[in-house]
């Protein structure tokens, strides 16, 4: 099946207030479908909506409205065993990495579990065994295994939540703004990876960010929301190079203006 | 000397004196030198002397043997009676942190009532009530404390659920109960460890009160706190040694508990050594 | 005349469980007055660090060794009563992370009035009047109805305008700026930039700007200080830094950039982990022999520029 994940129409509105009087949509109606192997970037400032998007795919949250397909199964309608092989397959980054890491478990022992809540080899050594084998796909040393999150760096934390995701082999990566706590060469070094990891395991991307750069270099396909809405949609040229809503227009200029390096 | 080296002396310190407490009151039968129950009415009120290193007290009983047996009682009442109100205290908080919803808002209620209940005065009720002896001491103690406890760890509770690990957890694929056991219980341990001491402590001190209103432990068992009571009012100007030698040994254990908790919590963060990134 | 700063063989040490940590390594520099100056570096390079200590805001833990001047006054010999006066006065502080900086149980009104009363140099209605003009400066519309509201209550943006008016209540002649763009997006750090900007050219602040924020670094600030493992590896103009980088780190850095090729730094070789040169040694990939056994000393470049690098003597 080309397309992975599908949203249709899905909306979330949250209510609040003593009477639940005071409602507030932050999706609405937003439809577009993640082709198996390429990266679709979603950008959008603080508050667009796209945190609570990423929160109903992984989810967390139930949609208000619309509905959210894997492979054609609406993923609101799985049992017990379809949910656990859903979490399995569809995995997500989170922004801090260090935050993502239970503190009081050694790097090991959070690895170690992620399998075993999917009950994935047979023994513990098969599964240390599994577990080196993904450190080296990351570029990463053994010797972290022992260390705690707080004892490890931002980048090396960042690839180790992506060695936990690619331990269960997943087929959907959902990457909420992960390189945003990066300093700028570390960020490098990860986009390279999942680059590479994309080429490679043939995953598919959903990458969520408010820095339309970097969805430059690395999406396939571009979506911009604003307020909730998804304002445009096109392939990566198309929205990059000849953008069609203001609101994109104006994002873009955010990030051109700067490049051109001097107007003070 | 770097702050760790302080840490691991204050430790060790308050270990030897807490230690100290413990073995004593384990070894009493070897350390005594009399029985602490053998009533000998020609030597009461004796001073300190060579053969009653902390004299007599009213009945002829020997002090010293009588202080060394009489950490048994309070310790071993104090940790069992914490114990279970903080198992109780344990599985409610947790559920109502966890839970949320109906189930917290049941459990606050029931909280709230119990909370307003006075303290001592429901101990001392309920132990008036009750046949007298350890049993009964236990539950007053646990019905009245376990609302504490379990506030406490609701809030931990809560606040260790809004992580974003856990929030990764359940996004992996993990089931609520593997969340609680393995992620939510043991990133509340630090509090509850601390919470388990001071509470041990303030436990101590209770029975002592009670004791001293004639209610805790019955006499002849020797009791710290009744050994206080007992003397008290009658004897503190006349022979003063009965009392100091239980006062300090109250005083002893309480500080070095609340010590060794602090101590603990400070060395089972494990961030603590981290330098900030600035 | 507002003084220069200048920076005399600054070490600061902090001791960890794992020894000695060294944030900042004999760092030597002049920043000078009425210009915008730019520190740029990774996280561990030492900026925030270097910046907090010059105004002696550093924790307990650590150790400072060295001099740094304002003026002529040595701000690690003079007395903290001294040093107080200065702090918000002479130089001021933008602070990271604007949220967490702002008293959330304070209204605003009295935040920004007690900065300037407590350099008692107004009653507390003029001062209030002050701080409605620098917010009416920062581009809020209603002032009054701003130093009503609680700080949870503004955005992050509007926050960061508020710190930066925060740092510049009391008018000092220097402005120091951590971070002014950390976890921002990119429209809201436009306005970070035009303030900045704005505060520069209406107030005559001399500015330094502390950032991992390239393309900040580039358009707001004249000259750029390049930070690496606690020691300025090179400087210059912004943009002979940005656009001619000397030292193969920065050259690295901008590389890095989404917009340069997105190219990663090379992660360091672990055979040339133990080494007595230039810190950079493990992930040059220009690296020579000489590198790895002598640390390279400051060279002047023909630009006006400087250094750290065996390649440019």
């Amino acid at each position: 099946m080309n397309k992975v994940l599908e949203l249709e129409e899905v909306s979330r509105t949250f209510s609040s207030g003593v009477f639940r009087t005071h409602t507030v949509r932050a999706v609405d109606r937003v439809s577009f479908a993640l082709e198996r192997g390429k990266t679709f970037g979603l950008v959008g400032n603080s508050g667009c909506g796209k945190t609570t998007l990423s929160r109903m795919i992984t989810r967390v949250l139930k949609p208000s409205g619309g509905r959210i397909r894997f492979e054609g199964e609406d993923i609101a309608r799985l049992d017990r065993k379809g949910s656990r092989a859903y979490h399995r397959r569809v995995q997500i980054i989170f922004q801090n990495p260090e935050a993502s890491l239970d503190p009081s478990m050694r790097i090991r022992d959070s690895l170690l579990e992620s399998m075993a809540i999917h009950r994935l080899g047979e023994s513990r050594e098969e599964r240390m065994e599994k577990i080196r084998a993904a450190l080296g796909q990351v570029g990463l040393p053994d010797y972290l295994l022992s260390r705690y999150p707080h004892q490890i760096s931002g980048g090396e934390g960042q690839r180790l939540v992506i060695c936990r995701a690619l331990l269960l082999e997943p087929e959907v990566l959902l990457l909420d703004e992960p390189t945003s706590m990066l300093d700028v060469s570390v960020q490098a070094s990860i986009m390279n990876l999942l680059r590479e990891l994309q080429e490679r395991l043939g995953l598919t991307y959903l990458y969520i960010t408010h820095d339309i750069e970097l969805l430059g270099w690395i999406s396939h396909t571009i979506g911009v929301m604003q307020r909730g809405r998804l304002v445009e949609v096109g392939s990566r040229d198309q929205v990059m190079e000849a953008p069609v809503h203001p609101y994109t227009r104006e994002l873009l200029y955010s990030y051109t203006h700067w490049e051109g390096g001097g107007e003070t | 000397m770097t702050r760790r080296r302080k840490q691991n002396i204050k430790l060790a310190l308050v270990c030897a004196i807490l230690g100290a407490i413990v073995l004593m009151t384990i070894f009493a039968p070897w350390l005594a030198p009399y029985d602490p129950l053998e009533v000998n009415m020609e030597l009461r009120l004796l001073d300190p002397c060579r053969a009653h290193p902390l004299g007599t007290d009213a009945l002829g009983r020997d002090v010293l043997s009588r202080v060394i047996y009489g950490g048994r009682a309070s310790l071993l009442l104090a940790v069992a009676a914490t114990a279970c109100s903080m198992a109780v205290g344990l599985v409610i908080g947790v559920a109502a942190g966890y839970c949320g919803g109906i189930v917290d808002g049941v459990i606050t209620a029931i909280s709230n009532v119990f909370q307003g209940l006075p303290g001592m005065v429901l101990m001392i009720a309920l132990v008036g009530v009750l046949e007298r002896g350890t049993r009964s001491i236990i539950l007053a103690l646990v019905i009245t404390s376990w609302v504490g406890f379990s506030r406490l760890v609701r809030g931990e509770v809560m606040k260790v659920k809004s992580e974003m690990y856990v929030e990764g957890m359940r996004c992996l694929g993990a089931g609520h109960l593997r969340i609680v056991l393995r992620h939510v219980l043991p990133n509340i341990r630090t509090n509850v460890i601390l919470q388990f001491t001071t509470r041990v402590g303030r436990v101590v001190l209770s029975v002592a009160g009670l004791s001293y209103l004639g209610l805790g432990i019955e006499p002849p068992t020797p009791d710290w706190g009744e050994m206080v009571s007992g003397t008290a009012r009658r004897y503190f100007r006349s022979a003063p040694h009965l009392l100091w030698a239980p006062g300090i040994c109250i005083i002893l254990l309480t500080l070095s508990i609340n010590l060794l908790g602090d101590l603990l919590r400070d060395r089972l963060d494990v961030k603590q050594d981290a330098v900030k990134e600035l | 005349m507002v003084p220069d700063i200048e920076i005399q063989h600054l070490s600061v040490c902090f001791d960890t469980a794992q020894g000695p940590v060294y944030a900042v390594n004999d760092l030597s520099t002049t920043f000078r007055a009425g210009r915008i100056s730019g520190v740029i570096g990774e996280s561990g390079s030492g900026k925030s660090v270097m910046g907090m200590s010059l105004l002696r805001l550093l924790p307990n833990t650590a150790r400072v060794t060295g001099k740094c001047f304002f003026g002529e006054d040595e701000l690690y010999s003079m007395p903290l009563r001294r040093l107080r006066r200065l702090r918000g006065a002479a130089i001021g502080l933008i602070p990271q992370n604007p949220g967490a900086s702002l008293d959330p149980v304070m209204k605003l009104r009295r935040q920004l009035t007690e900065a300037i009363t407590t350099h008692g140099r107004w009653k507390r209605r003029e001062a209030e009047a002050q701080a409605a003009e620098l917010l009416r400066r920062f581009g809020f519309e209603e002032p009054e109805r701003i130093l009503n509201q609680y700080s949870f209550q503004m955005s992050g943006g509007m926050n960061q305008r508020l710190v930066s008016a925060l740092g510049l209540a009391c008018r000092p002649g220097w402005v120091i700026a951590d971070e002014p763009t950390k976890g921002l997006d990119a429209v809201i750090r436009n306005q970070v930039y035009s303030v900045l900007r704005q505060i520069y050219t209406e107030h005559h602040c001399s500015m330094l700007v502390i950032t991992h924020d390239l393309a900040l670094a580039r358009r707001l600030c004249d000259d750029i200080r390049v930070l690496y493992m606690g020691r300025i590896i090179e400087q210059g103009t912004a943009e002979e830094v940005m656009e001619r980088p000397r030292h193969p780190y920065t050259a690295g850095l901008i590389r890095s950039l989404p917009s340069r090729g997105m190219v990663p730094i090379p992660p360091p070789d672990p055979g040339r982990l133990e080494h007595t040169g230039c810190p950079f040694y493990p992930r040059c990939p220009r690296a020579m022999e000489r590198c790895g056994r002598e640390a390279p000393g400051e060279v002047t470049l023909p630009t006006g520029g400087k250094v750290r690098c065996f390649l440019y003597e």
